[in-house]
C-alpha cells in the first residue's frame, strides 16, 4: 500500500545479485519510469574480493545465476547462496524505510521475506507475459547461460522453447534469435539485456520481442504512482 | 452492488465498472484468470442513476465517448466527462469500505484517482502493457469498441502512447470481429482495446489474424495478481499479518477472535463486522473485548498505536 504525496520522488533501492552499481540497467529503468524517483543502489555481492566471488560458485546440483561484476565481467553465481545473501541484505534494506525495493533479476527464487513494498522481475514478467495466451502457442525466452535453458521454471499455460545469449561477454544475439525464429513471441528474462540487444534479436528473429527490464520499468509506475 | 459472502481469509477486492454492477458478462471471468480464491463485491459509476439521466449524456460534438453495459444488460454510449465524474464519487467511497484493493474494470479512462486503496485502473495497466512491449519494429494491431474512438484516441495522444508507427487500429463495430481481424491482417500481435471482449472472442481473432491476441481482460487480470502478490509481500499492511503477528499476552487469538480483529483493523463498525462474519452483534462484542484483553489493549485506537510501534525499529 502506498500513502505517498505524489509530487514526492520516492525513495527507492535498487538491487542486484551483482555488485552495485549496475550502470549498464539502471539508467535505462529511470528512462522509461513517469514517477519521479530517488534511487540508491546495493549488490549481494558488494564488497567481496575475488576470491569471495568465486566461493559463490554454484555447487554440482546448485541452479545458476548469471551476473555483473562492478568492472562489468559477467559472474556465475549459485542460486542458493544469492538468495541468503540477498535475504541479509533485505534484512538491512527493510530499516531504512524506502518506499519500494525493486530487485534486479528476473531469477525464479524462493520467496522473500522483506517488510517493505518489494518488485519482483520474475512475477512482473510471467504475469506480463501471461497475458497473451491466445494464438502465442509457442513462446521464445532467452536466458544468459546455457545450463540456465534446462533449469528454467516455466510460464504457465505457454509451451516454451529456450535459448540462450549472455549479456555481459562474447554475444550469440543472432544465432540465439535464429533458435528461436519459429515461435511467436520472444521474450527476454533477465535484466541484463537491453534494448541495443533486444533490437538485434528482433532484427534476426523477426518476432515481437520483449525486454524484461522495460516490463519492470512499467510496472515499478503501476505499483508506486 | 453485489456482496461477496463472508470470509476473513481470502483478499477482498472491489470491482468498479463505469455502467451499472453486476457486470456478469466481465466480472466472473477475470475472477477466473485471477487464479485465486478472492472475495469479490462490484460497483458501477452509473449505478442508481437513472435511465432517463443517462440518455441526457450521450456524448456532445467534441466529448470523449465511453462505451458500457447497464444493469438490464443494454449498452450505451456516454460522454467519459459525464461517467468520470460519477466514478470519482464510487471511487471515493469504496475506498473507505477497507477492501485489499480496487480494480476499475475498464479502459477509456484516463484521469488518476488518488485512493489509500490499492487501485488499478484498467486503462493504465493496458497502456503499461502495450508500453512495455510496443517496439517500433514489430506491428501492433488494436481492436477498439467503437469507430469514433479511434481517432479520440489518437486525439488525445494515445498514438504517441503507443509508440510505434506501425501500429493500427480497428474497430469491433464492424459486423463481426471477422471484419476487423481482416484489416489487422499481418500484424505481430493484436491488442483487443475493451473488457467487452471475451476469451471466445480473443480465440476467434487469434484464429484469424493467426498472431498472439491480448485481451484487456487479460492484462487486468496480471495486474491483480501482481497486485495481489505485493500485498502478500508487504505482510505489515495487510491486516491479516498484521493480528498474526501482535504480541499476545499468554492465551493465543481464537480464529474467530483473529477474524473480528482484521475486520476492527480494517475499520469496520462491530456492526458491520456483525454482518460480514454473518454472527451477531453481540458476539462480536464479546470477541473483541476477548481478543483486546489478550492483546493488552484497551481500544481500536490503542491496538492501532501498539501495530505502529511495533513496526518502528
Amino acid at each position: 500500500m502506498f500513502f505517498g504525496d505524489f509530487l514526492v520522488a520516492k525513495r527507492t533501492a535498487f538491487v542486484t545479485i551483482g555488485q552495485a552499481p549496475r550502470s549498464d540497467v539502471t539508467p535505462d529503468i529511470l528512462a522509461e519510469v513517469r514517477t519521479p524517483l530517488t534511487v540508491e543502489e546495493f549488490g549481494a555481492l558488494d564488497g567481496m574480493d575475488a576470491d569471495a566471488v568465486r566461493a559463490m560458485a554454484p555447487d554440482a546440483d546448485e541452479e545458476r545465476l548469471v551476473t555483473r561484476l562492478k568492472d562489468g565481467t559477467e559472474v556465475i553465481i549459485g542460486k542458493k547462496k544469492t538468495q541468503t545473501r540477498l535475504q541479509d541484505l533485505f534484512a538491512r534494506l527493510d530499516k531504512e524505510n524506502y518506499d519500494l525495493i525493486v530487485l534486479l533479476c528476473t531469477g525464479h527464487f524462493e520467496p522473500f521475506s522483506v517488510k517493505t513494498p518489494f518488485l519482483e522481475p520474475q512475477l512482473v514478467v510471467d504475469n506480463f507475459v501471461k497475458g497473451l495466451s491466445y494464438g502465442a502457442k509457442t513462446l521464445g525466452v532467452l536466458v544468459p547461460n546455457e545450463k540456465q535453458t534446462e533449469e528454467f521454471h516455466g510460464i504457465d499455460g505457454l509451451d516454451a522453447k529456450l535459448s540462450f545469449a549472455t549479456p555481459y561477454g562474447a554475444p550469440r544475439f543472432t544465432e540465439a534469435a535464429g533458435e528461436l525464429a519459429d515461435t511467436d513471441v520472444i521474450v527476454m528474462h533477465c535484466m541484463g539485456y537491453s534494448e541495443a540487444m533486444r533490437r538485434e534479436v528482433a532484427e534476426s528473429a523477426r518476432r515481437p520481442v520483449l525486454l524484461s527490464r522495460r516490463m519492470v520499468a512499467h510496472a515499478i509506475d503501476l505499483l508506486v504512482s | 452492488m453485489s456482496q461477496s459472502e463472508p470470509d476473513t481469509g481470502r483478499h477482498r477486492i472491489a470491482f468498479i465498472t463505469i455502467g451499472q454492477a453486476p457486470r456478469d458478462d466481465v466480472a466472473p471471468e477475470i475472477l477466473g484468470m485471477i487464479e485465486r480464491p478472492v472475495l469479490c463485491d462490484q460497483y458501477g459509476a452509473l449505478d442508481g442513476v437513472p435511465a432517463e439521466e443517462i440518455a441526457r449524456h450521450a456524448p456532445a460534438p467534441g466529448d470523449d465517448s465511453l462505451y458500457t453495459r447497464l444493469a438490464n444488460g443494454e449498452h450505451v454510449i456516454v460522454s467519459s466527462s459525464f461517467v468520470e465524474g460519477h466514478l470519482e464519487e464510487t471511487v471515493r467511497r469504496v475506498d473507505e469500505a477497507g477492501y485489499d484493493l480496487i480494480a476499475i474494470i475498464t479502459t477509456g479512462v484516463f484521469r488518476p484517482f488518488g485512493a489509500r486503496t490499492p487501485l488499478i485502473n484498467g486503462q493504465r495497466v493496458v497502456d503499461a502493457w502495450i508500453e512495455s512491449l510496443v517496439m517500433d519494429d514489430s506491428r501492433i494491431g488494436i481492436i477498439y469498441p467503437l469507430k469514433r474512438q479511434i481517432a479520440e484516441r489518437d486525439l488525445r495522444g494515445h498514438a504517441t502512447t503507443i509508440r510505434n508507427p506501425r501500429a493500427q487500429a480497428a474497430s469491433g463495430e464492424s459486423r463481426s470481429l471477422e471484419e476487423a481481424a481482416e484489416q489487422l491482417k499481418g500484424c505481430d500481435l493484436v491488442l483487443m482495446h475493451s473488457v467487452g471482449y471475451t476469451e471466445a472472442m480473443a480465440q476467434q481473432v487469434a484464429s484469424l489474424t493467426m498472431a498472439p491476441v491480448v485481451t484487456a481482460r487479460r492484462v487486468i487480470a496480471g495486474a491483480i495478481r501482481l497486485q495481489l502478490m505485493q500485498i502478500d509481500e508487504a505482510p505489515e499492511v495487510n491486516p491479516t499479518n498484521m493480528v498474526e503477528r501482535l504480541p499476545v499476552n499468554g492465551e493465543p487469538l481464537t480464529r474467530r477472535e483473529r477474524e473480528v480483529m482484521t475486520l476492527v483493523l480494517d475499520g469496520l463498525s462491530n456492526k458491520l463486522i456483525a454482518r460480514r462474519l454473518g454472527i451477531s452483534y453481540r458476539t462480536v462484542e464479546i470477541h473483541r473485548g476477548r481478543a483486546f484483553g489478550k492483546l493488552g489493549v484497551t481500544s481500536a485506537a490503542d491496538l492501532i498505536r501498539q501495530i505502529l510501534l511495533k513496526r518502528r525499529p
